[in-house]
């Protein structure tokens, strides 16, 4: 049973073959937690989103349509549930995302000389500092972006995928993570300017 | 292609879903446009940083107890 589909899975899990369900939990346990830390910040909160999200995940088993990716469906399952509680613990209201640049003049060409700080980055990719820089980055994003570069970049989910676990469409991805990555790498400019 | 124009194209160019014409389009714009090899180079280098800035496996030990956590309320569920 180890070497079936996610698909086989479903579908004995779906007859109720309860073992079935525990290969899937035992596949993907580590990555609903991995959302839940990355999203949420903290190992026990992401236990209980992991936990939250298989026992939610298992009652809805039976609205699950084969055609499509059970990983998706799970994990939409699981930022869901990271959003309702933010929502339900954010202390401050979510300021909206504000991107300066890149500048361009009408002819469509950068305004300004571009700093290429991407050397300096690989030489601190291990510095603590600069982690902390980029997740506090990335913990200041508004949800619906923060949600979408963690499922990308962190995750590696496809277009495609996130498009279905957020009910968005893959364009509405796209521009959100676009403009995500552009924030976040704005203040890493700022940052490394300062550290070079 | 203008480098505003380019700049808009960096997801699918990053994901490998470009038209592979569009793609040449974009490295040939690339080698001759320094701005734009720099934005380049910063924003892959924007990908790899958040992909690291969350790493973290999990030990064996805590995955093993974070399955039984959830097997074991699984368990509790169905028994009601």
């Amino acid at each position: 049973m180890h070497n079936a589909t996610d698909l086989e899975l479903v579908a004995l899990a779906q007859e109720g073959q309860h073992a079935a369900f525990e290969v899937l939990v035992r596949r993907y346990s580590s990555r609903v937690h991995g959302i839940g830390l990355s999203m949420l910040r903290e190992d026990a909160a992401a236990r209980d989103i992991t936990q939250e999200t298989f026992l939610s995940a298992w009652r809805k088993l039976h609205t699950f349509r084969q055609q499509a990716s059970f990983r998706a469906w799970l994990f939409r399952i699981a930022t869901n549930a990271c959003l309702m509680k933010l929502r339900y613990h954010r202390r401050r209201p979510e300021v909206p995302l504000t991107i300066r640049g890149p500048g361009f003049g009408e002819d469509g060409e950068h305004e300004r000389p571009v700093v290429d700080w991407s050397p300096l980055a690989d030489e601190l990719m291990e510095d603590e500092e600069l982690g902390r820089k980029i997740r506090g980055a990335i913990d200041d994003l508004p949800d619906k972006y923060r949600t979408v570069i963690v499922l990308a970049d962190y995750q590696h989910l496809s277009m495609k995928e996130i498009a279905a676990a957020l009910d968005l469409t893959v364009s509405n991805v796209k521009t959100r993570l676009h403009r995500a990555r552009l924030a976040v790498r704005e203040e890493l400019s700022v940052y490394l300017a300062g550290r070079a | 292609m203008t480098c505003h124009e380019l700049t808009e194209l960096l997801v699918e160019y990053y994901d490998g879903s470009l038209d592979p014409e569009i793609q040449e389009v974009m490295d040939r714009h690339r080698e001759i446009c320094p701005p734009c090899e720099g934005f380049l180079r910063t924003y892959q280098a924007t990908i790899r940083l958040a992909e690291g800035a969350f790493r973290q496996t999990l030990p064996d030990t805590a995955r093993e107890g974070l399955e039984s956590q959830v097997l074991a309320a699984l368990a509790a569920l169905e028994t009601g």
